[in-house]
């Protein structure tokens, strides 16, 4: 099997030895960092995002591809920095929203995202509107993802969407949000561009969103 | 010398019903969004207090002391980490000071967020260990009666189990998050509830128990305000992996938002109407989680009155 696929898989599989050893290799050969990054690590990771949407593996299996996909990612960094950073595919602002501490959910969205190319600012719980709309100014990002798990924390959503649009923000970012509670209906009432039920749909969801 | 938790059970037929407050549930009392909740409770000891007399006196048996969010590792995140002892101590002997001696106090601990037990996480065995001894002991001290383990975690859960029973003789229960998903009920994990409960009974656990979740899928094609039915086949997974007392505390239904209001559909009277198919598949503690406020638990009392735990 030829390298890439040998990462691809590895990181599928969770296996972080595997993966250093044929990053290492391709390193070695000469190919660039960047399409290690994209046709092997992250390639692997899409599988994994398709996987856990489908249920056919669940968190740990996530967690442990995503540091196998990290395992790699950390020997190709110096090299993606020397040839002038890393291409992401786009900046996400990543946060659950005030009032509410649930992260697992989100941290698996985050991994998604890195796995597929994104650059991921992850702003934590308990997440101000204030502080959303300042990070969206300062990263320059293109994407707010929300999350909550409390119905009582949903609402939230609608304030940061709005507090988007009086930012001005409302054209240049697009809002997704997602949690246990949360419906399309609900996100289609509050006016979020976009609603993920779990972190494989996400990244489905975000590049649609903009690619469109 | 009151009986404990496991010889109420072992030496009756009665079926229990617990009070979970949680922070949803005190938002009725009047606690707002932004504080931390075990921070709450300590400064606002009366209304908690008057929250767990309500509740026993509508028929509950025994009561939680909502220190979810006062594990260390949860403290850390609001630079809390300092209070954790005065929180866990505080909240279980407010709640002892308020509960006859004929019901009980559990000593509440949760999950390790925002870190996992390695290799999922950063943390070591030794690690979570001492963490939870942290908790936990605190919630002794104060006056526990028991200890409940709610998580989505089974290793780390029976982590919390062994620290609880190297620290004191109390009964344990310990309860699994699932949720309904294409395969069927599975815990964040990917434990399904056979395999988990065989896996805590196997522990040592006094009683095996499903939490919350239970939420729907977008393609259901199912009522939301009857999404609590999913508990009765839950508790019967449950029971097909093992032989453990069962507890069950499923949501009313799956929370809509309605005119900026959260509302949980699940009506008292359907609740209540529902609890009796949950004692029918096993299960002898009952009670609610998100959304289940006091009347809901009022009917709940009233509907197992009758009830006695099923053979077979």
């Amino acid at each position: 099997m030829d390298l890439i696929n040998k990462i691809a898989e590895g990181v599928q599989l969770g296996n972080a030895p595997a993966v250093r050893q044929a990053v290492e290799t391709l390193i070695r050969e000469g190919l660039a960092a960047q399409e290690i990054l994209d046709r092997g690590l992250f390639a692997g990771m899409t599988v994994v995002g398709r996987l856990f949407k489908e249920e056919e593996i669940f968190m740990p299996e996530v967690i442990m591809s995503a540091k196998a996909m990290q395992a790699g990612v950390d020997l190709l960094e110096p090299l993606l920095l020397a040839a002038g950073g890393r291409k992401a595919k786009g900046k996400i602002i990543l946060g659950t929203v005030k009032g509410d501490l649930h992260d697992l959910g989100k941290n698996l969205v985050g991994l998604m995202l890195r796995g597929a190319g994104y650059e991921v600012i992850d702003l934590g719980v308990d997440v101000t509107a204030d502080r959303f709309v300042g990070a969206v100014r300062e990263k320059g990002a293109q994407v707010v993802a929300m999350s909550a798990l409390l119905t009582t924390t949903m609402p939230q959503m609608g304030v940061v969407v709005e507090a988007l649009k009086e930012a001005g923000l409302g054209e240049r970012v697009k809002t997704i949000i997602g949690g246990c509670v949360i419906t399309q209906d609900f996100a289609d009432r509050i006016g979020a561009d976009g609603y993920a039920e779990n972190a494989g749909e996400a990244v489905d969801k975000i590049n649609q969103l903009l690619a469109g | 010398m009151p009986r404990n938790l496991v010889e109420r059970l072992r030496e009756t037929d009665e079926i229990l019903l617990h009070y979970l407050p949680l922070h949803s549930a005190l938002a009725d009392w009047g606690k707002d969004l932004e504080s931390h909740l075990s921070e709450w409770i300590v400064t606002h000891p009366e209304i908690y207090q008057e929250a767990i007399i309500k509740s026993l006196e509508a028929g509950c048996d025994f009561v939680s002391t909502s220190t979810q969010a006062a594990s260390p590792w949860r403290a850390r995140v609001f630079g809390l980490e300092a209070k954790v002892r005065e929180h866990n101590y505080l909240s279980a002997k407010l709640a002892k000071e308020v509960t006859p001696p004929d019901k009980y106090v559990a000593g509440f601990v949760s999950s390790t967020n925002p870190d996992f037990l390695e290799p999922l996480g950063a943390m070591t065995r030794q690690e979570v260990y001492e963490g939870y001894k942290e908790q936990v002991s605190a919630l002794l001290e104060g006056g526990a009666d028991l200890i409940m383990i709610v998580g989505n975690h089974i290793e780390e859960s029976i982590i919390a189990l062994e620290v609880t029973r190297d620290l004191a003789p109390v009964p344990v229960v310990v309860q699994n998050v699932y949720y309904r998903g294409r395969k069927g009920f599975r815990s964040m994990m990917g434990h399904d509830p056979a395999t988990a409960s065989r896996m805590l009974a196997e522990a040592g656990a006094d009683v095996v128990g499903g939490s919350c979740g239970l939420m729907k899928r977008e393609e259901d094609a199912v009522d939301p305000a009857s999404y609590y039915a999913f508990a009765t086949p839950l508790v019967e997974e449950m029971r097909s992996g093992c032989r453990a007392v069962l507890s069950i505390q499923p949501n009313a239904g799956l929370a809509r938002l309605v005119d900026g209001r959260t509302v949980y559909p699940a009506t008292p009277e359907e609740l209540a109407a529902e609890a009796p198919r949950w004692i029918r598949a096993g299960a002898r503690i009952i009670g609610g989680c998100c959304g289940t406020g006091l009347e809901h638990y009022r009917r709940l009392a009233e509907a197992i009155k009758g009830y006695r735990v099923q053979e077979g």
